[in-house]
C-alpha cells in the first residue's frame, strides 16, 4: 500500500508551474524529494497537505483524497516540519507543549520533553531568541511527538550543524523501523538524502525527472572519464550528461548501454542529480 | 480549536502593556474613556492575527488538524471571550469604585455598558473579514476609517442631542444589530478563508 499517491498534480503560478507530477510513496519507506531551490518541492508538500489548492490532479494520503472532509482529522497522523518553524515568537517550548496538547489527539508530552532534552533545547527561552537550528529542532520534536504515521519534512535538516543533522537523520531512520511509518523528506542537501532514503524523487523546474529506488539509481549509471576524442565511441542514447574540462570529459552513462570495458569512477547520487539537471537545462 | 485559542491567549497575555492599558482605561472616571476598554478588548484578536502573520503561523496551522471553520471561529471566540471578561471586570471595578467615589456611579448604568459592548461587537464584526482578506497591515487602515466614522456618528448624535444611551431599550436594539452583523461577519470570513485555500471540513 502507498502512504501517498499523487496523480497528475498540477499547480500554476504566474512565474512557476508544478507540472503533472505523478508518484507514489510506498508505506514504510523514506523518500527523498530533491531539487534545486524553487524546483517545486515545497509546492508539492503544500499541495499534499492541501494548504494550497491544486489546479489539477489527485492527491491521496493513506487512501483518502486530501479534498475529502476526513483529511483534516487524518492530519493527526501526519507530522510536518516546514522549512522554518513558524511559532509565535513570544512563546517558548513549554507553551508549544500546552498548545499541541489541545491540537493533536495523540499528543505525547513525555515523548516531546524527551526530544527537547535529547536535542538540548531550553524550555523557557522565547522562540524569538532561538537560532535557526533550535527552531528546526523544536519543529522536529513536535512532529515526532504525536504518534504520526507519516512524516513530511521540508528542508528539515538545513541550518543544523553536521552533528545534530546526523542525529536528526538517525531519528528519522529509527522512525521507519515500524513497518507502517513513512517519511517524505525534501532537501537540496543530496548527501543527507543519500544517507537515509530508500527512494529518490528528483524534481527539476516543476517537473518530476525521476523517482526510483536509491540503489537502482546508483546501479543504473556509470561515471566514465575519457578523452575528448573517445566521446564519439559512446552511443548517444547512453549519455545522461557530460562535463568537459581541458583534458578529458566526464560522462554519466546508462551502464547497460555501454561497453563493459569502460571503467566507472566513484560517483554519488549528487553527481547523478547534477548531471541530469545540467542535461535538462 | 482549544489549542488555537490557547495559543492566542498565551501570545496576548505575554504583553503586560495590554493589562496596564485596560486597568488604566477602567480607572478613568469618564463615560467614554472608561468604557472604551471594551472596544479595546474587541481589537485584541486583530493583535493575535498580526502575531500570526508576523510568525507565519498560518502556514504551520494549515498542516495541523484544524479546519478552516475552526481557524475562523477561534478568532471570533477569542474576541467574545476577551470582550466578556473585560466588560465583567470593568463593571465590577466600577461598581466597587462607585461605593467610594460618586463619579463612578454613572459608569455602572447597565444600558451604557451593554450599548458599548454592542458597539464593540459591531466594530469587531466589521473588522474581522477585512483582516482575514487584506491582512493586518492593510486592514489597519480600514479599522482607522471605521473608528473615525464611529466617532463622527457619535459626535453628530450628541450634537443633535439624541441621548441614545438613555433612550428606551436602545441597548437591546444595538445588541440585536451586533448579533446580526456578527453572524454575517462569520459567514463572510469563512468564505474569504475558503477562497484563500482553507477547507470547511
Amino acid at each position: 500500500m502507498n502512504a501517498i499517491e499523487i496523480n497528475g498534480l498540477t499547480k500554476c503560478y504566474e512565474d512557476f508551474k508544478l507540472d503533472d507530477i505523478t508518484m507514489n510513496i510506498p508505506m514504510g519507506s523514506i523518500v527523498g524529494l530533491v531539487g534545486e531551490n524553487g524546483a517545486g518541492k515545497t509546492t508539492t508538500i503544500n499541495l499534499i497537505m492541501d494548504s494550497v489548492s491544486r489546479d489539477a490532479g489527485v492527491v491521496k494520503v493513506f487512501g483518502i483524497d486530501n479534498k475529502d472532509c476526513r483529511f483534516t482529522s487524518l492530519k493527526n497522523d501526519i507530522g510536518v516540519v516546514l522549512d522554518e518553524a513558524y511559532y509565535p515568537e513570544i512563546l517558548n517550548a513549554k507553551d508549544v507543549n500546552s498548545i499541541m496538547k489541545y491540537t493533536y489527539i495523540n499528543w505525547d508530552e513525555k515523548t516531546y520533553f524527551e526530544y527537547i532534552k535529547k536535542l538540548n533545547m531550553p524550555l523557557n527561552k522565547k522562540f524569538k531568541d532561538y537560532s535557526r537550528g533550535m527552531k528546526m529542532k523544536l519543529a522536529i520534536s513536535v512532529a515526532m511527538s504525536h504518534e504520526a504515521k507519516l512524516l513530511i519534512l521540508d528542508e528539515a535538516t538545513s541550518g543544523l550543524d553536521p552533528m545534530v543533522r546526523d542525529e536528526v537523520l538517525q531519528t528519522f531512520n529509527e522512525f521507519t523501523r515500524e513497518e507502517d511509518k513513512t517519511v517524505l523528506l525534501s532537501s537540496h542537501i543530496v548527501s543527507d538524502l543519500e544517507k537515509i532514503c530508500d527512494y529518490i524523487a528528483f524534481i527539476h523546474r516543476g517537473k518530476l525527472v525521476f523517482m526510483e529506488e536509491k540503489d537502482v539509481i546508483l546501479n543504473k549509471f556509470s561515471l566514465i572519464n575519457i578523452s575528448k576524442d573517445s566521446v564519439s565511441d559512446i552511443p548517444k542514447e547512453a549519455i545522461v550528461g557530460l562535463k568537459e574540462n581541458k583534458y578529458s570529459t566526464e560522462i554519466l552513462v546508462r551502464k547497460e548501454m555501454v561497453n563493459k570495458g569502460f571503467k566507472s569512477e566513484h560517483f554519488s547520487l549528487e553527481d547523478v542529480i547534477l548531471f541530469m539537471a545540467k542535461e535538462v537545462n | 480549536m482549544v489549542g488555537l485559542l490557547l495559543k492566542d491567549i498565551l501570545t496576548i497575555s505575554r504583553h503586560k502593556i495590554y493589562f496596564i492599558m485596560i486597568i488604566g482605561f477602567v480607572l478613568i472616571p469618564d463615560e467614554f474613556l472608561s468604557n472604551f476598554v471594551i472596544v479595546f478588548a474587541a481589537m485584541l484578536p486583530i493583535t493575535a492575527i498580526a502575531y500570526d502573520e508576523r510568525s507565519k503561523w498560518n502556514e504551520l496551522q494549515n498542516m495541523m488538524p484544524y479546519s478552516s471553520r475552526e481557524i475562523i471561529y477561534s478568532k471570533y471566540i477569542l474576541g467574545y471571550l476577551l470582550m466578556g471578561i473585560v466588560t465583567a471586570m470593568s463593571y465590577l471595578l466600577h461598581f466597587i469604585l462607585s461605593i467610594f467615589i460618586e463619579e463612578y456611579k454613572a459608569l455602572i448604568e447597565p444600558s451604557i455598558v451593554i450599548s458599548i459592548l454592542g458597539v464593540a461587537l459591531i466594530i469587531s464584526a466589521i473588522n474581522m473579514p477585512i483582516m482575514f482578506k487584506f491582512g493586518v497591515e492593510k486592514g489597519r487602515f480600514a479599522f482607522i476609517g471605521l473608528m473615525a466614522l464611529t466617532t463622527m456618528l457619535g459626535t453628530n448624535l450628541s450634537i443633535l442631542e439624541i441621548d441614545m444611551f438613555y433612550n428606551t431599550n436602545i441597548e437591546i436594539i444595538i445588541l440585536c444589530i451586533a448579533l446580526i452583523v456578527n453572524i454575517l461577519s462569520i459567514f463572510i470570513s469563512s468564505k474569504i478563508n475558503l477562497k484563500l485555500g482553507g477547507n470547511l471540513s
